[in-house]
């Protein structure tokens, strides 16, 4: 048989991060206690009516935008009809004919993967199995999400996982998704099917949902993969079906017996008239998009970081941004501020969603910054006093003069003490001279120890090598 | 006592308790079982209420005036049942906007008034809860789906009350009662609160004793609300305010088609109508609107199919009627099965006309065509400023002579429906009689022009 | 359009969870058979090029995204048929596709 190619297409549904449902007024927050974020609209009473969510139409065109989809001048939302517990209203208000976003493209490593369109729709409820019961929490029932469908142009398992962090990462840093995977606020279903390489049509394909985390998705489309290959290479047939991941076998698993493909009956939805979205609106939305990852690299890159920086300080955007904040409130160059938020602060930065909770805020940092620039204190004593800055919320400078830790710089001073030092320490010195250059550090540490610690170790070291060199 | 005339009582000292007293005898027995809930106590409490907030000098347009309200508006606190079993016992946690504004107003919410279930029906007779019987001859419909409403203004219980029309189903009735109505443009009041029949179509509808009548509910009831995203943006006129106006110099085209596809006392009755207003200054001319021979196929593949969708919420799980089954799928369709048997050959009909392989040929067409009727009306409007037609091609008919055909049913909406699938201000008054029973005559005007179709209602009757 | 037949009959009653008693069931068919029959002139006129106009309403609103007061929780499961621990209940949906 010749080689096989896989062809894997993803559908993510991402939540927007607005306050309310997409339709109504209640809260979208995660966690609230069942049933208490409900009304008349998203429990489906009797004469209630949806109005769209402003800030979710702004999410989605934005989401659109990054993506580089063609933003829809007239898009529509459709009715999508079935029963079940989780659906109130007996139809689903989605997108069909006129999404709001069509086309578009994500870049993934050396690779652009085309999507095929990013709508509007609002979600279900949940629902659980309770014995011979359903029970029902209609929270989450409305609430907005952006589903990106990605064209059939994903090659492997390892690509697939790929396209999902950067689309979370892309999604997060314009503030569209707060990529909350255990919340369920991103979550994705794939599509794999095989054919011999090189050949264009496409194979059954089998979709599989349901799948937590991008690890379980690779993991998943690598074992689907092995399955198909394994029935094709034996002669069988694969058949269209949904499958789910079971952690325990480490195998996709039938989800569903053999249906015939649901009459969804889509509509459009009469209750909600075309929403146009004029140019000078979009035009707005797309200026208030905060910076796009390509070009925040191409920005910090240019500044000086490395491609290692950009990813560590880049992942998450509150920190991004916090980073960016301390480079404007210091004179430290860019690549330095880097390295010390990176050694010294982010193992003390919480995340949460969107939000990031550093030990102390962007301009305290900054100014401790400073100092260390200008040499008043040396990065030993930086430490120190960001940690008593995070426990007593006390500026840098204070903090400084409080503890004593201003470095000494007076020239005169500095070469007395090395004098001492030198002065005290003939045999050492002789070693020096003799070739030893390594006593240089001896002679530091000593009028280090001398000074408590206050002697600028630069300036000492300068010092001492200069008065060692001096001829006798 | 007309609205105005009841105004003119409490300012001149009268109690609205008595003015419910008086209202609540003429009900009587509700011989003609035109309410589903008339809570007297309740009503003479908001009477009391509405006396202390007059006492105080609260301004209220309606004066504590009674108004009778469709049982499928969702009013706080009392039963909406829409006429079904599977409402018989909700109580709606909400008002609807217009029965909010009607609060506001300082009306008395006077009782929830019968219809055909879910609004599915010309004569009232699809209630799970019985027909509602007409004021001018008990042995005949009152109309529908609104005939509990008609009936209660038309057997003076009240001066106004609020229906819904879809498809006709406030004008239609206002005709075979002998009462003024009002379907204002789709988008002039709003739906929330409604319970949805057909979303394209339904707007809530004012009867009146008298145009006037009418046209103070209009007048408390129009304007935009956010939160029905279907409600026009529109500042409106005061209907009360055009009263008066006259008719001098609009034009008004008769569509001679439907006349002449009415029975003869109704087509004379027209007749007679179109020369009042002649007389009144209007300039007549005949007119023939083109494809009016689709609006009825149109409009019943297109309101059971939004209705078939409106209706899936009706499952037993949140709310309403839950007949328990072995399991989910026989709950749903127990529970479901309890609609009545029009509603379920609506529902049936709508999913037919959106399923796939039927769709395009069904609903899709149908919405072409509804495309055809409204460029009609558009090129109508050129040369006219109102169109004129009978309301209804017939009297009200025996109870229970069309319900074992379904056709015949629907064909008392033939001349109803062009107005609703275009979104057309839409009115009936009553201009004459057959024989004691009530003839009305149809004004159809451009969108958000009911001032017009108020001061020509004025001079037709 | 033709008349409906039984098969799809019984289909579009599945579609829309509705179950009707057997004589019933014919009486339906027929009526909805002469019902559609009588849409012979929509089918026939000349309205092919036609765009579709599915509602008259004019531009949609929206609303800003603020939180409104929903509904009490004791109401919206007082007023349910079943509820339990704060959800609403149902038999359950267990080897039922979600379709």
């Amino acid at each position: 048989m010749s080689a096989l190619e896989a062809v894997i297409g993803l559908e993510v549904h991402a939540q927007l991060a607005t306050r309310t449902k997409l339709f109504c007024g209640c809260e979208t927050r995660y966690g609230a206690s069942p049933n208490t974020q409900v009304c008349p609209v998203c429990l489906g009473y009797p004469g209630a009516l949806p109005v769209p969510n402003e800030r979710a139409l702004e999410l989605a065109v934005r989401a659109g935008s990054a993506l580089g989809c063609t933003i829809g001048r007239a898009s529509r939302f459709d009715r999508k009809s079935y029963f079940y517990p989780d659906l109130p209203k007996g139809y689903q208000i989605s997108q069909l004919d006129l999404p709001i976003n069509e086309g578009g493209e994500l870049r993934v490593g050396e690779r652009t993967i085309g999507l095929e369109r990013a709508h509007l729709e609002e979600d279900a409820a949940k629902s659980m199995h309770v014995g011979d019961q359903t029970r029902v929490d209609f929270n989450r029932g409305g609430v907005p999400l952006l589903e990106i469908v990605s064209k059939p142009e994903l090659r492997s398992p390892a690509e697939a996982e790929a396209y999902l962090r950067e689309l979370r990462l892309l999604l997060m840093t314009i503030g569209v998704n707060d990529g909350n995977l255990e919340e369920g606020s991103f979550r994705c279903d794939a599509n794999v099917s095989l054919r011999p390489k090189g050949t264009e049509a496409f194979g059954e394909r089998v979709e599989i949902k349901n799948v937590n985390s991008f690890r379980f998705v690779r993991l998943a489309l690598e074992a689907e993969i092995a399955r198909q290959k394994a029935v094709l290479g034996s002669g069988g047939v694969v058949l269209r079906e949904t499958r789910g991941w079971d952690e325990g076998s480490q195998k996709t698993v039938p989800m569903r017996g053999k249906e015939a493909a649901a009459d969804y009956r889509y509509f459009p939805d009469p209750d909600l008239p075309a929403i146009t979205l004029e140019e000078a609106r979009i035009e707005q939305w797309r200026a208030a998009m905060p910076e796009l990852p390509a070009a925040r690299r191409e920005r910090w890159l240019a500044a000086g970081l490395t491609d290692y920086d950009v990813g560590v300080l880049g992942q998450h955007p509150a920190v991004a941004a916090y980073f960016d904040a301390v480079c404007a409130a210091t004179t430290m160059r860019a690549k330095k501020v880097a390295n010390f938020v990176q050694s010294d602060v982010l193992g003390h930065v919480t995340t949460d969603g969107l939000e990031a909770s550093p030990p102390v805020p962007a301009e305290a940092l900054g100014e401790l910054l400073n100092l260390l620039a200008a040499d008043t204190i040396h990065a030993q004593a930086a430490k120190q006093v960001l940690g008593l800055m995070a426990e007593e919320g006390i500026g840098a400078k204070a903090l400084v003069e409080r503890e004593g830790l201003a470095q000494e710089t007076d020239a005169g001073a500095i070469e007395a003490s090395v004098r001492a030092v030198l002065d005290a320490h003939p045999d050492q010195v002789a070693q020096y001279r003799e070739g030893k250059t390594k006593m240089i550090g001896f002679f530091v540490g000593q009028v280090m120890k001398t000074s408590k610690g206050k002697a600028n170790p630069k300036a000492v070291k300068e010092a001492a090598e200069r008065l060692l060199n001096e001829p006798e | 006592m007309t609205l105005e005339e009841h105004i003119a009582a409490i300012v001149g000292g009268a109690k609205v308790r008595e003015r419910a007293e008086a209202a609540l005898a003429s009900v009587g027995d509700d011989d003609l079982d035109a309410y589903l809930e008339l809570d007297r106590e309740r009503i003479l409490a908001d009477a009391d209420a509405l006396d202390a907030r007059l006492a105080r000098g609260e301004e209220l347009p309606l004066a504590g005036a009674p108004i009778a309200i469709k049982d499928n508006l969702c009013q706080r606190g009392t039963r909406t049942t829409c006429g079904s079993r599977l409402l018989e016992e909700w109580v709606a946690p909400y008002d609807a906007t217009v029965v909010e504004r009607l609060r506001e107003a300082g009306a008395l919410l006077f009782g929830k008034t019968n219809l055909d279930e879910f609004a599915m029906g010309s004569s009232t007779e699809n209630s799970a809860f019985g027909p509602t019987k007409n004021p001018k001859d008990p042995s005949r419909v009152p109309g529908g789906s609104s005939g509990g409403s008609a009936a209660a203004v038309g057997a003076g219980h009240c001066a106004a009350s609020l229906g819904s029309d879809t498809g006709g189903s406030v004008r239609q009735p206002a005709a075979y009662c002998g009462v003024h109505a009002l379907k204002p443009t789709y988008g002039r009041v709003s739906r929330f609160g409604l319970v949805a029949f057909a979303s394209s179509l339904d707007q809530v509808a004012p009867f009146g004793a008298t145009v006037d009548d009418v046209a103070r509910i209009y007048d408390v009831i129009a304007g935009p609300d956010p939160r029905d995203a279907t409600s026009a943006e529109r500042a409106v006129e005061s209907g009360v305010n055009a009263l008066g106006g006259g008719v001098e110099g609009l034009r008004v085209g008769v569509v001679r088609p439907c006349l002449e596809q009415a029975d003869a006392p109704v087509a004379a009755a027209l007749a007679d109508a179109a020369k009042r207003l002649e007389s009144a200054g209007v300039q007549l001319k005949d007119i023939a609107l083109e494809h009016l021979d689709l609006a009825l196929s149109a409009y019943y593949l297109i309101a059971p199919a939004e209705a078939a969708s409106n209706l899936a919420r009706f499952d037993g799980a949140r709310y309403g009627l839950r007949v328990e089954g072995d399991d989910l799928a026989e709950t749903y369709r127990a529970t479901r099965s309890r609609f009545g048997p029009e509603v379920i050959r609506r529902i049936v009909l709508g999913t037919y006309a959106l399923s796939e392989g039927y769709a395009d040929e069904a609903y899709v067409r149908a919405s072409r065509a509804r495309t055809a009727l409204i460029r009609a009306f558009t090129s109508a409007f050129d040369s006219v400023d109102l169109l004129l037609l009978p309301t209804a091609p017939t009297v009200a008919f025996p109870l229970g002579e069309r319900t074992g055909d379904p056709l015949a049913m629907y064909a008392a909406d033939v001349f109803t429906v062009p107005a609703s699938l275009a979104g057309l201000p839409a009115s009936s008054s009553p201009v004459g009689d057959d024989g004691g029973l009530p003839i009305g005559a149809q004004l159809v005007g451009r969108p958000f022009e009911e001032t017009t179709l108020l001061r020509a209602m004025e001079v037709l009757s | 359009m033709d008349a409906i037949d039984d098969a799809t009959l019984e289909r579009m009653l599945d579609l829309a969870a509705v179950a009707v008693g057997d004589d019933a069931r014919e009486r339906l068919r027929k009526d909805l058979g002469r019902v559609l029959e009588s849409m012979e002139a929509i089918a026939e006129a000349p309205i092919d090029d036609l765009p579709p106009t599915y509602g008259v309403g004019e531009e949609s609103r929206t609303r800003p995204d603020a939180p409104v007061a929903g509904l009490d929780r004791e109401a919206a499961l007082s007023a349910a048929p079943k509820s339990a621990d704060d959800h609403f209940v149902l038999p359950s949906a267990m080897g039922r596709s979600k379709k």
